[in-house]
């Protein structure tokens, strides 16, 4: 869709939270990724995840300081990622 | 296919629509679609999701203004979870290519993702489950709108299943809709159970985990004999269980036989069968059965699923309808107030929160707390007592001063009756539980106070054992047969017996035929059972010698162990029964 075309980026990223990524991160991950034209992936425990989806992210108990990878592939998979990472990496945008 | 095996606390097989309660209290009015209706289909499924959406989001700014952001947050999460894309694909998919209607679906995707969630090893996420539950009962209701039937509002007959039911909604089932229910938890003597036997209906408990395998509407067998719940049965299990069905029918018929017989064992001595009721309209019941009298009233269950407490004229007029009912000869003893414990009614200011309630405040205990209480019951039984021949009962007596302040309390009652012209009967008789070890051990003394005993085995067990009958963990101590209770049951039958005070036997051991030689031979000549235990108990009886009894009786007081006592009884009871179902 714009200039730069698909690319496909993939980081590990460890849990900051307190309290491991419950459901209010969960819905803050599914809202910002759900901007992004890019496919989000989330991979923990060797299980992949839809991060676009509340349902499946359910399945996901990582507690903190647990790694989850992240996984975008698409147009704007590069601001995705670094949005997404510092959600999950940043202990205090949501308890 | 799905079977279960529970606690069977009613007998009876019933074969229905499953509703279940804990989770939507909605019953799926249809199930499938034709493929003409697809798309009609998903846009029902659609407009629903958005409509739930929209008021999941409002409620996410009430909550968020007035209790925080963060709280409001949870809702936001459940909005997402509506309003999932994938979730969407998912049900249109079952929707178009299964045919299922979108409430179908809903309830198959949704028990799906339950069940993925429960089997999680994390309890956290576990309990996420119950998010799911919430987020398919908003869908559920948006789809079915205005046909939602409620729990209060069944137009056709269903068998409830629940995680588990409190004493309070199972009083308030509608006996003409609900068939039968079945309860992941649960004990066999847990009051929701005793409330099963009030109620008639084929029961089962204690099942565990069942409830995310079955959808609103499947079809259930609930097997009160066998304590099984079969979850969409196949067709040769349904065949089997509609001619067991009709077998039963003619079973009860040929036990109603009986009901003019006198319980007398083949040597000649009478047994006296007493029915144990909750609501005055089981008098009927008792009667249909052939009961003698009404052994105990629990009158705890008119003060349940209240919001107030009952009045003077409220309580009159059961106990009048009860004695009445019942006529000038036959015994009816009303047991005064046993709240607590398990049994909590709504108007929880008489309580407060206990560390050890089966230790605390409960029962006799409140009543002598709250003597404006007592005494309103006290002037209602009272005042009933010129319709029939009636009994006072005290629950839970523990120390012979309670017995005393309790009796105390009755001829403070009766003199103000007197002082106001009322009629009431002078001479009732009254009588207290034996229930707790202490009045047990002091039977001797307790026989001087009273006229009658009645010997409660349900919480003697619990008491003299130490172990919470509800409690799944220590169920296996909890055992009727344990030389323990056998001992003090002995003591309060010879203390009775030297002190000339009549004696009743209730509780869920009264009615267990494998106890009933001993019972006979240790010289008990009255129970109190569960009226529908009326016709087997009494066929017993009438195949028993006192003579047999007798050595029967001897030898179980010889054993050691609750399950050498159990076997012994159980051979025994066999040899008489041999076709029997005792288990």
């Amino acid at each position: 869709m714009n200039e730069s075309g698909p690319s496909f980026l993939k980081r590990v990223v460890k849990i900051k939270n307190p309290n491991g990524f419950h459901m209010r991160p969960k819905a803050a991950f599914v809202e910002a990724a759900s901007r992004f034209i890019s496919e989000v992936k989330l991979i923990w425990e060797g299980q992949i995840f839809n991060g676009k989806s509340m349902f499946e992210l359910m399945m996901v108990a990582a507690a903190e300081d647990s790694e989850v990878t992240i996984e975008v592939l698409g147009p704007d998979s590069q601001s995705a990622l670094i949005e997404l990472e510092k959600l999950l990496a940043d202990e205090d945008v949501i308890n | 296919m799905e079977v279960y095996r529970g606690i069977p606390v009613y007998p009876g097989v019933i074969i229905g629509p499953a509703l279940l309660l804990d989770t939507e209290g909605y019953l799926i009015p249809q199930r499938s679609i034709i493929a003409s209706e697809v798309q009609t289909e998903c846009e029902r499924l659609r407009f629903a999701i958005k409509e739930a959406a929209k008021e999941v989001r409002i409620n996410q700014a009430i909550i968020a203004t007035k209790v925080g952001t963060q709280y409001g947050a949870i809702f936001g999460a459940h909005a997402q979870m509506i309003e999932d894309l994938f979730l969407l694909a998912e049900l249109e998919n079952l929707i178009s290519n299964n045919l299922f209607s979108a409430e179908f679906a809903v309830s198959q995707i949704m028990r799906k993702h339950i069940k993925e969630l429960q089997s999680l090893p994390d309890a956290h996420m576990a309990s996420r489950a119950a998010d799911l539950f919430d987020i398919e009962k908003q869908l559920l209701s948006k789809l079915i709108g205005n046909r939602k039937q409620a729990i209060n509002n069944l137009n056709v007959p269903v068998v409830i299943l629940a995680h588990d039911l409190s004493p309070n909604e199972t009083a308030k089932l509608n006996t003409n809709l609900v068939h039968a229910f079945a309860t992941e938890a649960g004990g066999r003597t847990s009051h929701t159970s005793i409330l099963a036997g009030a109620l008639e209906i084929p029961a089962v408990v204690g099942l565990g985990k069942f409830i995310s395998d079955v959808t609103g509407g499947d079809t259930v067998i609930v097997d009160g004999n066998s304590g099984l719940l079969i979850i969409n049965p196949d067709e040769e299990t349904l065949k089997r269980y509609q001619k067991t069905q009709s077998e039963i029918v003619s079973l009860d018929a040929s036990l109603g036989t009986l009901r003019d017989l006198p319980a007398i064992t083949r040597d000649g001595v009478e047994i006296k069968l007493m029915g144990n009721i909750e609501f005055p309209h089981e008098t009927k019941h008792c009667l249909d059965k052939g009961a003698e009298g009404i052994g105990l009233y629990r009158t705890e269950f008119l003060f349940m699923g209240k919001d107030v407490v009952p009045t003077e004229e409220e309580q009159f007029a059961a106990y009048k309808e009860v004695l009445e009912a019942m006529g000038p000869v036959r015994p009816v003893v009303i047991r005064t107030l046993d709240l607590g414990g398990d049994k909590f009614a709504a108007f929880s200011n008489l309580y407060t929160i206990e560390k050890n309630p089966f230790l605390g405040l409960r029962s006799i205990r409140l009543c002598l707390r709250n003597i404006g209480l007592f005494k309103t019951q006290l002037r209602a039984i009272l005042r009933a007592s010129v319709f029939g021949n009636v009994h006072l009962l005290f629950p839970m007596i523990s120390t012979v001063l309670e017995l005393r302040q309790a009796k105390m309390i009755v001829s403070e009652v009766k003199e103000d009756l007197f002082e106001e012209n009322i009629p009431f009967k002078k001479d009732i008789p009254i009588g207290t539980m034996i229930e707790v070890p202490s009045a047990a051990i002091l039977a001797e003394l307790m026989a001087k106070e009273v006229s009658f005993f009645s010997i409660g085995t349900n919480d003697l067990v619990q008491y003299t054992l130490a172990a919470d009958r509800s409690n799944e963990d220590v169920a296996s101590i909890y055992n009727p047969g344990d030389p323990a209770v056998l001992r003090l049951i002995e003591m309060v039958v010879n203390a009775a017996k030297h002190s000339n005070v009549s004696l009743n036997v209730c509780g869920e051991m009264s009615g267990d035929l494998i106890y009933t030689m001993l019972f006979l031979g240790l010289g008990i000549r009255q129970l109190s059972v569960s009226p529908h235990s009326i016709p087997e108990l009494k066929q017993f009886i009438r195949m028993v010698n006192i003579k047999d009894a007798e050595n029967v009786a001897k030898e179980a007081m010889r054993q050691q162990t609750a399950r050498d006592v159990n076997n012994y009884l159980r051979e025994q009871t066999r040899k008489l029964l041999p076709d029997s179902l005792v288990n």
